[in-house]
Parts: C-alpha cells; sequence; structure tokens
C-alpha cells in the first residue's frame, strides 16, 4: 500500500524532534515521548513559543509537558521548530543568490 | 522505542505540584488533585497567574479541560518572580 | 452522596447549593449559588453577582484603565463552553 495513515506518521516521530503548531499563535518543539488516540502528547526537552502582540517573541524552555491534542492545528515531523527553518531558510536565500551572481558572471562573461 | 503514554505521565504526577496553562495567557499553579479524559482539571491550593502576575488563590479550582494547552510538573515554585 | 473528589467534575457537584465564583472567557466573573450543572457545565446560578472587566486605553495618556461593570441577577442559566474556571467556596 502507498499510502499512509496520518497516526503513522505520528507513530514514526517518537523519539525524534516535533514541531507543533497550535492555536492561538502558539508554538512548540519537542521530543515525541508518547501520544494517544486524541492527540494529546508528551513532549520532552520542550521550548514553546508564544508570539506577542509587539512581535516579540517570547521563549520558554520546559522540561516535560501533557499537550492537549484538541488544541492542535498541525504538526512538523522531524524538525526542530521556526529558529531551524528561518536559519535553513537565510542559507537557502544565501545560495539562490550565489547561484544568481554566478549565471550574471556568466552572462557578462559571454557579453 | 519505548513511549511513554499520556496516561503513564499524568499518573506519574497526580498529587504533584503542576502547571497547567491555558490556550489564554492564564496559568494555573497548584497540586494537581485529578482530571478526566476531557482533560477537565481539579487543583488544590491553586494559584492563578496572568502573564507572570500573581492574581488569585484558591484552596480548590476546577479548570474546563477544552481550554487546557498543557499541563507540566512544577519543578521550581514561581520561576517568573525571580 | 459520596464526598470523595476522584474526577474533577466532582468538585462542582460537592459545591451544589453553595456559593459559587465562575471565571468566564471575555473577563466575565460570576459569584452565584449553584443550582444545577451537567456534563458540558451547563450551570444554573441564583443571586448572580456578574463582573465585567474591560481595558480600555486612555488616548491622551495612553494608560491603560480598567473598568469593571456590576450586574445582578436572580437568575441564570450559564452555557458550558464560555467557562474557562470554577472555583468552590472554601471547605473546612
Amino acid at each position: 500500500m502507498d499510502f499512509v495513515l496520518p497516526f503513522e506518521i505520528v507513530d514514526k516521530c517518537l523519539g525524534s524532534r516535533i514541531w507543533i503548531k497550535a492555536q492561538k499563535q502558539r508554538e512548540v518543539v519537542g521530543t515525541l515521548c508518547g501520544f494517544d488516540a486524541d492527540l494529546n502528547m508528551v513532549l520532552s526537552d520542550v521550548i514553546e513559543y508564544q508570539y506577542k502582540i509587539d512581535g516579540s517573541i517570547e521563549k520558554t524552555h520546559l522540561d516535560e509537558i501533557l499537550l492537549n491534542g484538541g488544541q492542535i492545528t498541525f504538526l512538523v515531523p522531524f524538525k526542530n521548530g521556526p529558529d531551524e527553518v528561518l536559519n535553513k531558510q537565510i542559507n537557502q536565500s544565501n545560495i539562490s543568490n550565489d547561484v544568481n551572481l554566478e549565471i550574471e558572471k556568466e552572462k557578462s562573461n559571454s557579453d | 522505542m519505548t513511549s511513554k503514554s499520556p496516561s503513564d505521565f499524568l499518573k506519574n504526577i497526580i498529587g504533584k505540584p503542576v502547571i497547567v496553562k491555558l490556550t489564554s495567557s492564564i496559568e494555573y499553579k497548584g497540586i494537581l488533585a485529578c482530571l478526566d479524559a476531557y482533560m477537565n482539571i481539579s487543583l488544590e491550593q491553586a494559584e492563578e497567574w496572568i502573564e507572570g502576575q500573581f492574581k488569585n488563590k484558591y484552596a480548590d479550582i476546577f479548570i474546563r479541560g477544552n481550554n487546557v494547552f498543557y499541563v507540566t510538573p512544577q519543578k521550581k515554585r514561581n520561576l517568573q518572580d525571580l | 452522596m459520596n464526598l470523595e473528589v476522584k474526577e474533577p467534575i466532582d468538585l462542582v457537584r460537592l459545591s451544589l447549593g453553595e456559593k459559587i465564583y465562575i471565571k468566564m472567557r471575555g473577563d466575565r466573573e460570576l459569584r452565584g449559588t449553584l443550582h444545577a450543572f451537567d456534563q458540558h457545565l451547563n450551570i444554573v446560578l441564583s443571586n448572580v453577582e456578574e463582573v465585567l472587566t474591560v481595558i480600555e486605553i486612555d488616548e491622551e495618556t495612553n494608560e491603560e484603565i480598567m473598568k469593571t461593570t456590576r450586574r445582578n441577577f436572580e437568575m441564570l442559566y450559564i452555557r458550558g463552553d464560555g467557562i474557562i474556571a470554577i472555583a468552590p467556596p472554601k471547605r473546612f
């Protein structure tokens, strides 16, 4: 069978970092220790991100939490949260700039 | 992979000091008396904190489960007021 | 009646006939005598005092001003989904 059930994805995440987007501008990143049928999750080594009205981000570290599955909007498996993605985006934009430079160089050479 | 299910987690923290964070900016710190499948929670000797500020104290409090964001064991008391 | 608290809703059950405090969404607080409740936490209260807190920002000074409005009701039916927390009176 070549389809995957949603819960299989969550199951694959056991023991790995997982990035969860919850309601009301809240995000948490943690290591998935366990979950149940309602998608309540036990997470360890957690960072909670709260986006404040003034644009600042409040980060809180927590050793272990039980997250209410009902508050989850979506989750990103094997991701270490907003920081990792932001860094990657910056790196990628550097790469694409480099590529553009290369192309421009080639252009100017051929001219 | 040994997993720790939510019910294992709860068995370990009943009767202990916990922090219950709601989806709004309210936190309740107190002794976890019990909870049910809806994540309705009852705390004893609960303190209500809103955005890091102490607001109220209750001998007992019932928290409706739909508002709960997470439950975590309270390691150090009142980290916020350090 | 069993006086033990085995599940959270027992805390509400033990408060039947007593004055309780309810914290509602939208900075609303209620105090009144608990008459009835169900599994959704729909509640009937009597002799209710409602306190509504609104934060207004003074346009000139940019200061936050807390304004409270109080209302009284003889009897009130409260829909459970607006409830955040319920605190029973102190038991001795």
